[in-house]
């Protein structure tokens, strides 16, 4: 650190990092605002404190195993290579992973990632919501945080991960290694935990639980907006030499250490978020819940290829993105009948697996990453300059990875697990009466309590059934 | 006594920078041991909440 153009870079970078995961901490914010405002006054006490304990435990893992997984697990491992020795140092016992002069990055770097872990978490909290126990879904929190989203982002966002350098896998911004994991996940439970009481009627009809606060729940969103915002400059490296030694040219790059610029993802980042809130306002006739959500749908769709996207390629993205969410959530709902109480696994699954396979067709023949020394000859193609190219296939493939074998599958397993040992779901009686009731009293005890329609149904379902 | 380091005059020959150097994979067997068992006695303490009010409402019938 004694010269100063070099020691400014690394300063930077570091500073650089550090604003980001401030800024993405909004996102956590933000879900749990949402969340609380979802929720039925009952249950909303509980829910904040689920959601707020996923920060400790993923952490907590994260340090201890979740960060060395990233390193370890790159080339699968034995896919394309054993374990690197990288990895090696990245043990919580590391050098790297202390207070260091000789290494300022580290730590901003893996906060970055963990912010990213909380984000995979609260995504699940969302849809399972309301008759999950707080200490399931905190082993679920380590799970996809500390375990499976590290493992896939070690396989498809390192550049130097198997399904990059063997299929072209391209995901920029996380459309499905953040998002399409975290949505099969909740789908998984899902499937296994069941609807709330209540929610559907003898015969199959839907029955709405609205939101204890609308307005909560739609800051909420915009909070997960802003800090969405701080993820997509954590996604990128911010100075880096794409050039040669010899003619060295300096650009922020993507994950991948390909270029594009702050100003390409502000770009898409705002034409996609602007093509699900168009989207959205059309489809559910100006639902705030709906619009909302659907701007998030926008940017998730789009964030797979908003590193090269032209702007009005990310507004139809995004808008496409989320009329593929909205009808979804509806078309599953109604067929499978599937509670997801925030919609979670449309708006973060389904659009995260198509803004994943899009990517794959618009940007096809791209270079997804600078070969790696030892890697196997890529599947699906190479460049010109014998890169991994980015294609439809190995970005399906890719997308089903991600919601299919490392979303959905763990968490159906473990949800069956935990059902079978009693662990999985609040009793249906302490349901009835709120989640509140456990430690936490009323969230609004100077205010009287006032039935909506669906209250007495609900008693009357729970009559028949406990 | 000192606990590490005692002079920031090198920095260039400094790097590690807390205290109790060489005890990093103790502390780090302690915090999982530590995790796992927050996980086992928290679990716990649930279960027998929810059990407790389950039974304390298994004798009321809920509200028309």
């Amino acid at each position: 650190m004694s010269d100063l153009t070099n020691s400014l870079n690394v300063l930077f970078t570091e500073f650089y990092y550090w604003v980001t995961v401030v800024m993405m901490f909004l996102i956590h914010v933000g879900f749990a605002t949402y969340e609380v405002g979802v929720a039925r006054r009952k249950n909303l006490q509980h829910i904040l404190v689920k959601n707020i304990m996923v920060i400790p435990v993923v952490t907590v893992t994260f340090f201890l195993f979740g960060w060395w997984i990233y390193f370890a697990f790159v080339n699968g491992p034995f896919l394309n290579g054993g374990v690197p020795e990288i990895a090696a140092s990245f043990y919580p016992w590391s050098p790297a992973m202390a207070p260091n002069l000789a290494d300022r990055i580290t730590g901003v770097f893996w906060a970055a990632f963990l912010l990213f872990s909380w984000t995979a978490a609260s995504i699940i909290s969302g849809a399972i919501m309301e008759r999950t126990k707080t200490s399931a879904f905190l082993i679920m929190a380590v799970l996809i945080g500390s375990v499976l989203w590290i493992i896939d982002a070690a396989w498809g966002w390192a550049p130097g991960g198997w399904m990059v350098q063997l299929m072209g896998y391209h995901d920029a911004y996380a459309s499905g290694v953040i998002h399409a994991i975290a949505g099969g996940a909740a789908l998984g439970v899902l499937v296994v935990l069941g609807p709330r009481i209540g929610k559907f009627g003898p015969n199959g009809e839907i029955r709405n639980i609205l939101p204890h606060n609308v307005w909560m729940a739609s800051i909420g969103l915009l909070l997960v907006y802003t800090g969405f915002w701080g993820f997509y400059a954590a996604c990128n490296i911010p100075v880096w030499n794409i050039g040669t030694e010899g003619e060295p040219f300096f650009s922020a790059t993507n994950i991948y250490l390909m270029p594009t610029t702050l100003s390409a993802i502000t770009f898409n980042f705002l034409m996609a978020l602007s093509g699900g809130l168009m989207a959205g306002f059309y489809l559910s006739k100006g639902d705030p819940y709906w619009v909302l959500s659907c701007g998030l749908t926008g940017i998730i769709a789009a964030s797979a290829g908003n590193d090269l996207y032209h702007p009005l390629q990310a507004i139809l993205v995004g808008a496409a993105g989320a009329v593929i969410a909205y009808k979804g959530h509806y078309y599953v709902e109604r067929r499978f009948k599937i509670d997801d109480a925030v919609g979670a696994v449309a708006v973060h699954g389904y659009s995260g697996f198509f803004g994943v396979v899009i990517a794959g067709f618009l940007l096809w023949g791209y270079p997804a990453a600078a070969p790696v020394v030892g890697s196997a000859a890529p599947w699906f193609g190479v460049t010109p300059d014998g890169f991994p190219a980015i294609n439809p296939l190995g970005n399906l493939i890719g997308a089903v990875i991600m919601f299919g074998v490392l979303g959905f599958l763990p968490f159906y397993v473990l949800s069956r697990f935990l059902k079978k040992i009693g662990m999985l779901r609040i009793p249906r009686r302490v349901e009835l009466a709120g989640l509140d009731t456990n430690t936490s009293g009323d969230g609004y005890p100077y205010l009287p309590e006032i039935d909506t329609d669906f209250e007495p149904i609900e008693r009357r379902e729970a009559r028949g059934t406990a | 006594m000192p606990t590490g380091l005692q002079s920031f005059n090198n920095p260039a020959e400094i790097t590690l920078l807390h205290p109790f150097q060489g005890t990093e994979i103790a502390l780090s067997i302690i915090v999982f041991i530590l995790w796992v068992a927050w996980h086992v006695v928290t679990a716990r303490a649930e279960n027998e909440q929810w059990d407790e009010l389950d039974n304390r409402y298994a004798g009321e019938s809920p509200a028309a």
